[in-house]
């Protein structure tokens, strides 16, 4: 069980430390559109685009990343002054709204991502995988409808690997924080990898 | 159900989740998701709970967010650079004797902030990470320094450029440019009623704002040497701002525009290296992640509360307002405040213009002037609690750090309360003196 | 008798004209003819979805009823760019109108939907026009302008020389303000008029640089499901609203521009002809790539060429 957890939460350190540069493509992406206006007369055809599609995955990769360092933001007025066993039984008993949007959205991201890349049954014989028709360059669009499923599997998982840690405190066993989070700041370098 | 029990059991919940701990966005998404269900459980063949997956692929597509990590990395950058400091510095040793005065400082740089973006988010997140460990560090009270933020930091949409204003303007028909013209005038005057309010509140209670001791405001060579610390910050401003108005840029590539400042900034502090960029980086990614999980599942439930007929009830409710012209505004505006305790503003928008326009056309109301009253009540509900974005966004950001972690949810709570208020006597000027919001585009097209 | 209740998620923003003008008469007048027996629950846009979305949510029965611009599904069927309107192609509202309903070009976009279990009528067609901040006097004044476009037009306006490019409607006002961008479209003088454009860029462009559509989109399963008179009645009302639709369309363009004329001192420009070329010669190249697309899309640019010919524009 122990080992799983890692596994998951390790997962969602690694893409955070890969991903989290992506803000550096932004910033000179649209940096190089202000500088090729002034230059050239016109922007670059394909930096738009680029950038939103970048920033559209950017922006809803790390949910898990997120949760694995319990950092969905809350409000603590009487939350903060439960004990380890009152939080952990709280956050069980409310999971429910957890589980329901995820259970929701992962399926429904899955169905929009399939019928992007032409998936799903009685599909029309001119069906092609879904680009961007609107824009000069015709950028695929489905690459980022299948990082929706994929960011919410990982906010799944380690929501699974959240309530397991909640079972074992309630249980009065023993969590081990690098596994099950929550994960601290700077641990993202420490964890076995 | 009645709509009227169905809305009282679901933001109900709302309370009763967000009291209990539950991470806003699973509460937000979670409701959103039952009362979907619900809803559309009536018509088998429908499949009402793909509106959640398909309110995700919106927001991605969204490209005016993308200003949101730019100005939080740009904040990031600058915390670490001493630019900050160095401000704060400044602005201590010429206005040290003034109780309050830092807060006063960092809500005009909040202003400031407001005219170089079209959105509110940023502003919050920017100030609330150069800004308050500075007057922390200095001696104010969290809760004055919160609430300034909180107050300041969502003038974003009401001094052009707004976003907001757009969207506004794009639902009712007005001009853009009038509307833009209009927010200047009441954002200078909120800026001008909470700078008094923080300056009144620390002259009586000097321990909210404490004035620097005589002798140590410094002489005057040290005064003069501090001066060059703004001379940084100017050079930001003036590069973002110079691109706005030159043409250079759109608002959002202004954005990088001020990454650009900022590292510049901090390279001739000399503090730029990789470890400054690194630690920047990640933490505008999980301070981004985070803000746009919130607005997806805030999307979410306001597309849950329009599944179930939130518009005709409040057509419903309209039609038992008696006090005729000034019973119908004070009755748009309370619903608009408490809607903005519960609700995003573009879910608010969407849900009650279409209600009131037809209310504000037959009244008589300038709809520009309208306009400007209902961004200064989305402004208001930025930082309205139980959900309020600035309130989660300041809340991230003292998680964030670990100098601010003693700061609770409940500070920020009830840091907002007295800028409530003034914000709210802000808007009763403006509806009583129309001509606050409408003498800069009364003399601005006054040729057309 | 049954009541029955549609739902309709529009692509224009509530209390906008175009959804005052048509959606909200459409539905007015429904209630009407079936005296309260079907009515239509309007929602302005973003309400359920925006933009491409409301196919979707069409699709899935999510609403029964959407309203959007071909150009949003363009993946979706073949037919959708020809149905759109190819810029350059016609020049006045009765020869696109002719090409959807007379010659079949509406019914070929049908076959293509119904893969899709959604139905087509046509709600009207419109102009596109170009509004500019500097005049125009030689082919050199056009290709140093930055312009604001999307769809086809970007293609169709950097082929003629200029420096087209995709500003979000929030945007909009605020580039063309600042000079980000020299020029934009949107719809014609009235699309112009309700996004203020005229306030920043006085001259107004002709000649049209191409017709459009917008669509009223069904779920297949929700129109089966209606009793017989009332798909019937459905059907010709939506068909009788659409040539009443366009003719007042028209007419509100003539008085949009006469007042903007009037109000911002908007001044009416033509192309000169060294643009004139460029965009014909731009216009045969988006026909070849519509003939390219499959489906019935070889069939409707072979049918929209003919046509041309007989109008003399080819
Ligand atoms: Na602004
Ligand atoms: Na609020």
């Amino acid at each position: 069980m122990t080992a799983i957890a890692r596994m998951i939460t390790t997962t969602n350190l690694w893409i955070a430390r890969v991903v989290n540069w992506a803000v550096l493509i932004l910033f000179v992406l649209l940096l190089a559109d202000v500088i090729m206006r002034k230059v050239v007369g016109a922007p670059i055809s394909w930096s738009q685009q680029a950038s939103r599609l970048i920033f559209g995955v950017y922006a809803i990769i790390g949910g898990g990343y997120l949760l694995a360092r319990r950092e969905h933001v809350n409000v603590d007025l009487f939350y903060g002054s439960f004990s380890k066993k009152r939080k952990a039984a709280v956050d069980i008993a409310t999971s429910f709204l957890f589980f329901s949007f995820m259970i929701v959205l992962l399926p429904n991201a899955y169905e929009m991502a399939a019928q992007s890349v032409c998936m799903t049954e009685g599909v029309p014989p001119w069906c092609k995988p879904e680009v961007d028709e609107l824009a000069i360059w015709k950028a695929p669009l489905w690459p980022s409808k299948w990082m929706i499923v994929v960011a919410a599997t990982l906010l799944l998982l380690q929501g699974i690997v959240k309530f397991a840690a909640d079972v074992f405190i309630l249980m009065g066993i023993d969590v081990d924080e690098t596994a099950f989070g929550p994960i601290a700041d700077g641990a993202e370098g420490k964890v076995d990898v | 159900m009645a709509i009227e029990w169905k809305t009282f059991l679901f933001f109900g919940l709302l309370f009763l989740f967000i009291l209990l701990g539950v991470p806003l966005t699973f509460v937000l998404g979670g409701l959103s998701v039952i009362f979907i269900f619900v809803e559309f459980q009536a018509n088998p063949a429908s499949d009402g709970l793909y509106l959640v997956a398909s309110k995700i692929w919106d927001l991605m597509e969204t490209s005016s967010l993308i200003a949101i990590p730019l100005y939080v990395f740009m904040a990031m950058v600058l915390e670490r650079s001493g630019v900050a400091h160095d401000l704060y510095r400044m602005m201590h040793l010429w206005w040290g004797g003034l109780r309050g005065g830092l807060a006063i400082g960092t809500v005009l740089i909040c202003t400031i902030f407001a005219a170089m973006s079209g959105i509110s988010g940023a502003a919050v997140v920017t100030m609330g990470t150069i800004a308050l460990p500075q007057m922390l560090s200095r001696g104010y009270d969290a809760r004055l320094a919160l609430g300034a933020i909180n107050a300041g930091g969502g003038w974003g949409i009401l001094i052009p450029p707004s976003i907001l204003m757009v969207l506004y303007a794009l639902i009712t028909e007005v001009s853009i440019g009038k509307l833009f013209a209009a927010g200047v005038g009441p954002g200078l005057l909120l800026f001008a009623l909470v700078s008094a309010y923080i300056g009144i509140r620390c002259w009586f209670q000097p321990r909210l704002g404490p004035s620097l001791p005589a002798e140590d405001r410094g002489t005057w060579p040290e005064k003069f040497r501090a001066l060059r610390s703004v001379l940084l910050p100017i050079m930001i401003i003036v590069m973002v701002l110079g691109a706005i108005f030159s043409g250079l840029a759109t608002v959002t590539e202004a954005a990088a525009v001020g990454v650009l400042g900022a590292l510049v900034a901090s390279a001739v502090n000399r503090k730029l290296n990789t470890r400054l960029v690194k630690e920047a980086a990640i933490r505008t990614f999980r301070l981004t992640t985070l803000i746009t999980w919130i607005v997806f599942a805030a999307h979410a439930y306001s597309t849950a509360y329009t599944a179930m007929g939130a518009e005709s009830f409040i057509t419903h409710l309209t039609e038992q307002i008696p006090g005729g012209r000034w019973g119908a505004m004070l009755f748009m505006m309370v619903v608009l405040f408490f809607l903005g305790m519960v609700l995003d503003p573009v879910g608010i928008m969407l849900i009650t213009l279409p209600v009131f326009l037809p209310l504000v056309n037959a009244h008589g109301f300038d709809p520009v002037w309208f306009g400007i009253l209902f961004v200064v009540m989305m402004e208001i509900s930025y930082m309205t609690p139980p959900f309020g974005f600035n309130l989660f966004y300041l809340r991230s950001v003292t998680q964030a750090d670990p100098s601010m972690r003693h700061l609770t949810m409940k500070d920020i709570y009830w840091s907002v309360g007295p800028y409530t208020v003034v914000e709210l006597f802000g808007l009763f000027l403006i509806v009583l003196f129309p001509a606050i919001a409408l003498w800069l585009p009364d003399l601005l097209f006054s040729g057309n | 008798q049954e009541k029955i209740v549609w739902k309709v998620q529009s692509h224009w923003p509530k209390a906008s004209a175009s959804y005052g003008d048509s959606l909200q008469v459409i539905a007015d007048e429904l209630a009407e003819i079936t005296n309260g027996r079907f009515t239509l629950e309007l929602h302005g846009a973003g309400e359920f979805a925006k933009g491409a979305e409301i196919f979707q949510i069409v699709k899935k029965g999510v609403v029964e009823m959407g309203t959007l611009s071909p150009g949003y599904i363009l993946g979706e069927a073949p037919m959708a760019g020809l149905c759109l309107g190819v810029p350059g192609t016609f020049r006045e509202p009765w020869e696109f109108q002719y090409y959807l309903k007379n010659m079949g070009a509406e019914a070929m976009f049908n076959e293509e939907l119904a893969y899709h279990g959604v139905v087509s009528r046509a709600e009207k067609v419109y102009p596109t026009e170009l509004v500019v901040s500097k005049e125009i006097n030689d082919a050199s004044d056009f290709s140093a302008m930055k312009l604001r476009s999307s769809g086809s037009y970007l293609k169709y306006l950097e082929a003629a020389g200029a420096a087209p490019q995709y500003v979000a409607g929030p945007e909009l006002y605020q580039s063309l303000a600042s000079g980000v961008v020299d020029g934009a479209h949107w719809g014609a003088a009235q699309g112009a008029q309700s996004m203020s454009l005229w306030e920043v860029a006085k001259f107004h462009m002709k000649p049209t640089m191409g017709m459009a559509m917008d669509t009223l989109i069904m779920n297949k399963a929700a129109i089966d499901a209606l009793p017989e008179d009332l798909r019937f009645t459905l059907m010709m009302h939506l068909e009788n609203r659409f040539w009443k639709r366009c003719a007042e369309y028209q007419y509100k363009e003539m008085t949009a521009l006469a007042a903007g004329i009037a109000d911002h001192g908007v001044k009416v420009k033509q192309f000169p002809q060294g643009v004139l070329d460029k965009f014909a010669e731009a216009s045969r190249a988006i026909l070849e790539e519509e003939r390219a697309k499959g489906g019935n899309a070889a069939k409707g640019t072979e049918m929209l060429v003919e046509f041309l010919k007989v109008l003399g524009y080819a």
